[in-house]
């Protein structure tokens, strides 16, 4: 009895130590200031070679969106992620192309749109749009009819070239229903690892002066850097003809 | 492979699964009290939880989907393993093993006939069951703003008549493809119910969307859609905010 009692004082001693530990340490500090910031970024990737840091974003109290402009006036973005002790800078990108940062891949209330538009490339606004692909399939008895989704959603640049998109709410309902319908139709196994799949995605299309369509060359031209597991999705460039316009 | 490690939502299937284990349980200990010199219980579990594992095929018996158990891969692998004295001591238990993933057929078989018994794959109230924070919310730009008054939706839900699709999903998806139909790059269903659960413990996933009429209401599962119309609009369409 003794021996047991023995035994189990240091492991519970161990046990609360880890859990304070978490507590205390896993809390996130402050974000790291400007020039600290540049600086880390510039010693992970010399090339981005960040000048000005444009602004930073919390997009919940461990993930931080960060654009920045470089010294060769290019138009970036990087993605800071609490990992423990310390804020972790996760990926670099030169340009600021819109990307869809999944904190939780299972979860789209948990996914932001993320952008940095260069200047030089004159956009007005953006179009960003959830599309669901009509679909009917029909065997021996069963019928399934899936109507088409195409729900709109439009920022102006205006005043910030920039900016993060939570998913709304209803984007995350739609998608997050989606996905659990599609992984009921795969058989199960016993590996649920795969990644789940949606037959939805999101796409955008960019304004210039006068609601005209216009290639934003700059904004989708750069390099990036990945340094640590950001979840990205890309987000397609919509060609107009491929939306439904109703009469 | 006969483990899952996802578990069921579906209550009736949950109640299934502990049933089956039930009865081998049963079966594991009525053999073992019989026997005059006993091996160790622990021992007894384990090979019987080896004895399960078997190549099976995947059935869909009447819209249950199941594992047909073919070959005793577990009674093989424990032949092998175990010297010839011990396998006279555990052959039983293997093969109670090995039969143990018929029971589980058979709790899986009535668990299906139970469950739609307990929440009908017909009914639309299986689906929407809980509308407290349900919404309405257009999902095509053929949709107007439209707003949901739940519970006169709740009471329409009651008398809404179950429509057979046969056929009219076909026509629906053409209707909307076909530059010649009044209906091109139009949707049928433009809107979208949110927010409402389905019946506790049925775990019946759906998206629902409601007719541009606002009097139909499909339901699309996983491998089947329940069209349903209603007499009365259920949704109140055309409202703008700024009025």
């Amino acid at each position: 009895m003794m021996n047991k009692k023995l035994v189990m004082i240091p492991i519970l001693l161990v046990i609360i130590a880890l859990i304070g530990y978490l507590f205390f340490y896993g809390k996130p500090t402050s974000f790291p200031n400007n020039a600290q910031a540049i600086k880390a970024m510039n010693e992970l990737y010399a090339e981005a070679n960040v000048g000005i840091i444009s602004d930073v974003i919390p997009l919940d109290s461990r993930h931080v969106f960060v654009p920045f402009i470089s010294g060769d006036n290019l138009y970036g973005m990087s993605f800071w992620v609490w990992d423990r002790f310390q804020w972790k800078l996760g990926r670099i990108d030169t340009r600021g192309e819109p990307y869809i940062w999944k904190i939780n891949e299972r979860d789209a209330s948990t996914h932001y749109i993320v952008w940095n538009m260069d200047p030089k490339d004159e956009l007005r606004e953006l179009k960003y749009y959830l599309i669901g692909e009509r679909d009917f399939h029909s065997s021996a008895s069963l019928e399934t009819y899936i109507p088409r989704i195409q729900i709109e959603k439009t920022i102006s640049l205006q005043k910030k070239n920039y900016g993060v998109l939570p998913f709304p709410k209803e984007w995350a309902e739609l998608v997050n229903r989606n996905l659990r319908l599609s992984k009921a139709n795969q058989p199960p196994s016993l590996f649920q690892m795969n990644t789940p799949s949606s037959t939805m995605y999101v796409g955008w299309i960019p304004y210039g002066e006068l609601g005209k369509v216009v290639f934003p060359e700059n904004t989708v031209n750069g390099s990036s850097f990945d340094s640590d597991g950001i979840n990205l999705d890309f987000v397609r460039i919509l060609n107009e003809v491929e939306l439904e316009i109703p009469k | 492979m006969s483990f899952q490690l996802e578990l069921p939502h579906n209550v009736v299937f949950i109640a299934g699964g502990i049933l089956g284990w039930l009865i081998v349980l049963i079966l594991v200990s009525r053999h073992y009290l019989k026997r005059q010199e006993k091996p160790s219980f622990w021992k007894v579990i384990l090979v019987v939880l080896v004895g399960m594992f078997s190549f099976t095929i995947n059935l869909n018996l009447m819209h249950v989907s199941t594992k047909l158990s073919i070959l005793p891969l577990g009674v093989w692998i424990l032949v092998g393993l175990l010297s010839k004295a011990s396998w006279q001591t555990y052959r039983a238990f293997a093969w109670i093993g090995f039969w143990a993933n018929f029971i589980f057929l058979f709790t899986t078989l009535m668990s299906g006939f139970m469950d739609n018994w307990v929440y009908p794959k017909e009914d639309a109230s299986t689906y929407i069951s809980d509308l407290e924070n349900a919404y309405i919310v257009a999902i095509h730009p053929s949709g107007l703003q439209a707003v949901l008054n739940k519970e006169r939706f709740q009471d329409q839900l009651r008398d809404v008549e179950a429509v057979d699709i046969m056929d009219m999903g076909l026509e629906w998806y053409q209707e909307s493809s076909m530059e010649s139909e009044p209906y091109y790059q139009k949707e049928h269903f433009p809107y979208a119910l949110l927010g409402a659960l389905p019946r506790w413990g049925s775990g019946r996933d759906s998206t629902m969307y409601i007719q541009d009429d606002g009097k139909g209401l499909l339901i699309t599962t996983a491998n089947q859609s329940y069209y349903y119309r209603s007499k009365e609009p259920l949704i109140d369409m055309g409202v703008r905010h700024d009025e």
